[in-house]
């Protein structure tokens, strides 16, 4: 009970400063609200017991964000006003939370029915398709890095 | 042992405001950031699911660690916006981007 009761402490904690992420007019300080979200985060996950996959959600946090941060630095401007819309952001978040949290806690066949549904999905997609999962991460990779090299010739092209 | 049911619904919320923020947001970096976040409401609905116990056959660490490379890569995509629209000298604001335009 006290696990459950902290679990959702930290959930509506990490809620709560991910509404930062879009209600800060400085984008340094949203991506220093991502970081403390990603720290919520692992706190979440080390509640579940898996404490290896928590220090790993710590390690993307750290190599993740620190990227982030560069960037937010680099293109900081002053701005008058937010970066995101937020009737927007809630109208938007309303909608698909609903549909999404419905579809999970609202079954009629009860939460097991759904954890076995998703187990099925799971076991179906990716016992067969597991290469197929890897070579689309592996283009992913080689896709963004050579995007960069790319890029850095058409800028030396321009400049 | 927390029941998996509520990871799920609590990474479902996550995503959720992750979509949001993508539709709402009109700085890039925001953007970006928005997408960090449905990231971390997948990793915990993940993780949820993985705690419930049920045998997954090592499947589960290839999602996880999809989900992790694909977050990974997406920073590689922002330095590349990030080199291009500064060699342009161009705004990060999204809605002012009609360079693709025909």
């Amino acid at each position: 009970m006290i696990l459950l009761l902290m679990f959702y402490c930290l959930a509506a904690l990490g809620f709560f400063i991910a509404t930062f992420v879009f209600s800060e007019k400085s984008v340094y300080k949203a991506a220093i609200a991502l970081a403390l979200v990603f720290t919520v985060s692992s706190l979440i996950i080390l509640l579940s017991s898996q404490v290896f996959l928590a220090v790993l959600q710590l390690l993307i946090m750290v190599g993740g964000i620190g990227t982030y941060l560069i960037v937010a630095v680099a293109s900081e401007t002053e701005s008058e006003k937010r970066h995101a819309g937020m009737a927007t952001l809630f109208a938007v978040f309303a909608v698909i939370a609903a549909l999404l949290v419905y579809s999970i806690v609202g079954n009629p066949a009860g939460a097991g029915a759904v954890v076995q549904n998703i187990n099925s999905e799971i076991q179906g997609a990716f016992s067969t398709y597991y290469l197929l999962f890897y070579l689309i991460i592996f283009l992913m990779f080689s896709a963004a890095i050579g995007s960069v090299v790319l890029l850095k010739r058409i800028v030396n092209i321009v400049t | 042992m927390l029941p998996s049911i509520d990871f799920i619904a609590v990474g479902a919320l996550f995503f959720a405001l992750g979509i949001g923020g993508v539709a709402a947001s009109r700085h890039l970096v925001v953007i970006m950031l928005a997408v960090e976040i449905m990231f971390i409401g997948s990793i915990i609905a993940a993780v949820g699911y993985f705690s419930s116990g049920i045998s997954t056959n090592g499947s589960f660490f290839i999602m996880l660690m999809s989900i992790w490379a694909v977050a990974s890569s997406e920073i590689i995509v922002l330095i590349m916006f990030y080199v291009y629209m500064k060699g342009r000298s161009e705004e990060f604001d999204v809605s002012k981007m009609n360079s693709l335009k025909g």
